[in-house]
């Protein structure tokens, strides 16, 4: 069963502890558009994000509620890493395995999902992933570099060749830039944009002219609960929120 | 006030040598009193078996610690094997089932383990294993061996996955791969020095015990191979003999500490710090 | 919390694994000591008449022996460890510094017995020919002349045993102690030096700082002591004779007697079980010491793994 949403959220709820860190959210992201998810730090938006992968699993203090569909797949149908080999993700930092080479942090998902037959197969897979994600022409020279010896926004990029890869539905990046530099920055920026064509983007950031740059979506998340979401054209020029005009212009 | 802070700084610095001093004649005891032992006798220290204690009477024996060599690989190789599979896996649950009263437990026992006075294992695997087989063996004497090594290789293999930080492990949970595949295949690289490390400071410390074995693996003159049969290990020659009169087995001991600090010890301790220098990333 | 099937696997055997090697070390103890303790082991805990072929098994002096080595192996170690651990952190040129440590490392990297032979051949016979006939003289010192009042120096006593002790659970304590002291604040340094202090102020203060890691450290190579057999029991002198709170005295503990005599105690069911009633004793009184010292420096455990 297919779905025209690449993810739907329905009235979702995450505990921390005792804290309530997202109240009652429910969102619908279309297919191939990136989709922004902005609010000020420590509004939960990262929160939501994990939730949407089941990252937060591993964490018994942390409890999810309220349903979440991938392409119309009911994530609690399916097991964690059943969903996860389709719901890739950027993490904030980026966090190549650094004993590996550029290759092979590419290559490794492939290889343990075992998705290709013959080594030239593998190879096409991961130069398509690297010029995806706008690092091909940086390091098709030496790819059997470690991964720990790239800039840090080759690294990010590094990550998004290795989570796309695997050529999954969803790509959830959470707040990929706030560890690069400006022209790091730009650069991943770019590279969301033509990803897009491929895939469907979830993109957490904390910057609403980031948001505003690159997303056809946004959501704006304060305090846990949802204020706002719309085309990102309307709510960063009508915003119908009292707030949510407040964030785009940089007063909260 | 500088005066007293002058004279405590050469106190402790006096301290702390002499220390470092007596470790240093320690070595250098076994070095110049071990190495000449096994110069003299050559390569059939390693091959003859050990002199019988009537040698005196049956004109010049064989002198050789063969016996002794064979039953601490014996001893040592079938601890490993059974504090291998046991001390990783513990590890495993002490490090990466952090939320769970299992794992608190786990680390709990380890850490208490390795505290426990060596000479019990041998106490109790006498009365388990000893006594019903009618005889001390290599089996046994590798079996109390191996409860002192568990706690090491689970300690060891806890810190090193613990190290890995979780944003590592949550990208290759990302990529769709199930924990253990990312514990055992994706980190494999990254933890193999540090497990391999601990691994061998446990080889390490296992070989030089001799409290586990005096009651455990028994005695043998001669080569064996058979696992049930009684072995002699390099630690517990050098307390039989050592405090005997007979110079030959005097020097049999001086020969069985160098051959166990300098060819065993020593190695697998320098081999395990390359390792976790190799480690840190 | 982690689901996944195969790994719930792994973890479950690793902590049954756990669970039976601690059932190993500790049931047969309980079950080959269990009706010698109900006949005996009022006698094993309060009498110092130890006389196996009579079936007397007084064993207090063995308990009292233990404590004994271990008071004073451990009060030597105390400024062994902190002298080694300022060297190898505040004290030093850096790469010193990291050959102290690697020396350190290296002293607990020895065997025991190896130290026990050392100590047998080479340490003992130099220390009652140099410096035991003085120490021998303080006999007639009021008070503390107990501890060296003997009839006759024997290389092999209490305190070449105490001595070699000392030296081996030194490390042990020096890497708890240079733990905590590479984990005092570096504010809290600054503001020392801030204030004008001197490095001696700063040592004073990081030390009275972990002034409980200190002393959590010293109890656990306590509890090293208390349990090290092969060096004490080819040092002490082995005599079974009632406790002496003697240094230059031949004296005995529990790991030198059951190192000693479990071989020939086999021939006597008692004495055996009688011994290993000991080993039970010795247990308790570790895991006594041990609750003790983590009580006062949680989370130090790693260090002293790595030690």
């Amino acid at each position: 069963m297919s779905s025209k949403y690449a993810i739907e959220i329905e009235s979702l709820n995450i505990k921390i502890g005792n804290k309530h860190v997202i109240k009652d959210i429910s969102l619908k992201v279309p297919k191939n558009t990136v989709f922004a998810i902005m609010g000020p730090s420590g509004s939960g938006k990262s929160t939501l994000l994990r939730s949407i992968n089941k990252l937060w699993d591993l964490y018994p203090e942390v409890k999810v509620s309220g349903k979440i569909y991938i392409d119309g797949i009911d994530v609690n149908e399916i097991e964690a890493h059943e969903l996860r080999r389709m719901v890739g993700m950027v993490f904030q930092r980026p966090n190549p395995f650094p004993h590996m080479s550029i290759y092979d942090n590419v290559a490794i998902g492939p290889r343990l999902h075992k998705l290709y037959k013959k080594k030239e197969e593998l190879d096409k897979i991961v130069e398509w992933a690297l010029k995806k994600a706008y690092l091909w022409d940086e390091v098709k020279d030496d790819l059997k570099r470690k991964a720990s010896k790239l800039s840090g926004g080759q690294q990010q990029r590094l990550c998004i060749a290795r989570a796309i890869a695997l050529k999954p539905k969803v790509l959830l990046m959470d707040e990929p830039t706030s560890a690069l530099d400006v022209v790091s920055t730009k650069r991943l920026e770019e590279s969301i944009v033509e990803l897009k064509k491929d895939f469907t983007i979830v993109i957490v950031t904390h910057n609403p002219q980031q948001a505003a740059r690159i997303s056809d979506y946004v959501a704006f998340i304060y305090n846990g609960e949802l204020i706002e979401v719309g085309p990102t054209k309307d709510v960063f020029t009508r915003p119908k929120h009292e707030l949510t005009e407040k964030y785009v212009l940089g007063k909260v | 006030m500088p005066r007293l802070y002058k004279l405590w700084l050469a106190l402790i610095y006096i301290i702390g040598l002499s220390a470092l001093g007596v470790l240093l004649w320690v070595l250098g005891s076994i070095l110049v009193n071990g190495l000449p032992v096994v110069l003299k006798y050559g390569i059939g220290l390693f091959t003859n078996n050990i002199p019988p204690p009537m040698f005196l009477f049956f004109g010049k024996p064989e002198v050789g610690l063969a016996p002794a060599i064979v039953g601490t690989l014996m001893v040592i190789g079938i601890a490993f094997a059974i504090s291998l599979p046991i001390g990783f896996t513990a590890g495993i649950l002490i490090a990466e089932f952090k939320h769970s009263k299992i794992a608190e437990l786990a680390e709990e026992l380890a850490s208490t383990l390795v505290e426990v006075p060596t000479i019990t294992a041998g106490i109790s695997i006498y009365w388990l294993l000893v006594i019903p087989m009618h005889n001390p063996s290599a089996l046994a004497g590798g079996i109390a061996l191996s409860l002192i090594m568990i706690p090491y290789i689970a300690i060891y293999t806890a810190e090193t996955y613990r190290k890995v930080p979780m944003v590592v492990k949550e990208g290759g949970l990302a990529l769709g791969l199930k924990y253990s595949t990312v514990l055992f295949k994706v980190i494999r690289g990254l933890v193999l020095p540090g497990v391999i490390s601990g691994v061998l400071m446990a080889l390490a410390k296992g070989a030089g015990e001799a409290a586990p074995l005096l009651f455990t693996a028994g005695w043998n003159d001669k080569v064996t191979l058979n696992p049930l049969d009684q072995v002699s290990t390099l630690s517990v020659l050098i307390y039989k003999f050592g405090f005997s009169s007979q110079e030959l087995w005097r020097e049999l001991s001086w020969a069985a500490s160098f051959i166990l600090v300098f060819v065993i010890i020593l190695p697998l301790i320098a081999i395990s710090k390359i390792m976790v220098k190799k480690h840190e990333f | 919390m982690l689901r996944e099937r195969k790994l719930r696997i792994i973890a479950l055997f690793g902590f049954a694994g756990l669970i039976v090697a601690v059932l190993i070390l500790v049931v047969p103890l309980i079950i080959n000591s269990y009706d010698f303790l109900l006949k005996y082991g009022k006698e094993l805990i309060s009498s110092m008449n130890w006389n196996p072929p009579q079936n007397v098994y007084g064993g207090l002096q063995f308990i009292l022996g233990t404590l004994w080595v271990t008071f004073w192996s451990t009060l030597i170690a105390m400024p062994l460890s902190i002298s080694l651990a300022l060297l190898a952190t505040e004290l030093s040129p850096k790469r010193l510094k990291t050959l102290i440590a690697g020396l350190t490392d290296l002293i607990a990297a020895i065997p025991s017995v190896v130290y026990g032979y050392w100590g047998l051949v080479v340490f003992a016979p130099l220390l009652a020919t140099t410096v035991y006939p003085y120490l021998l003289n303080l006999s007639k010192l009021p008070i503390i002349g107990i501890l060296f009042s003997t009839s006759v120096i024997s290389p092999q006593c209490v305190l070449t045993a105490v001595l070699v002790l000392s030296l081996m659970i030194t490390p042990y304590a020096t890497a708890i102690i240079r733990n905590g002291y590479e984990m005092v604040p570096k504010d809290l340094v600054e503001a020392v030096y801030a204030l004008g202090g001197t490095k001696w102020d700063v040592i004073k203060m990081n030390l009275s700082y972990i002034k409980s890691t200190i002393i959590a450290g010293v109890i656990i190579a306590a509890g090293r002591a208390m349990g090290e057999t092969m060096a004490v029991t080819m040092l002490i002198g082995n005599n079974v004779g009632p406790f002496k709170p003697c240094l230059l005295c031949r004296g005995s503990t529990i790991t030198s007697v059951v190192a000693n005599e479990f071989e020939e105690a086999l021939l006597n069911p008692y004495h055996a079980k009688a011994l290993t009633a000991l080993i039970l004793i010795l247990i308790i009184m570790g895991s006594l010491l041990l609750a003790f010292g983590r009580r006062l420096g949680k989370k130090l455990v790693e260090a002293e793994i790595i030690a």
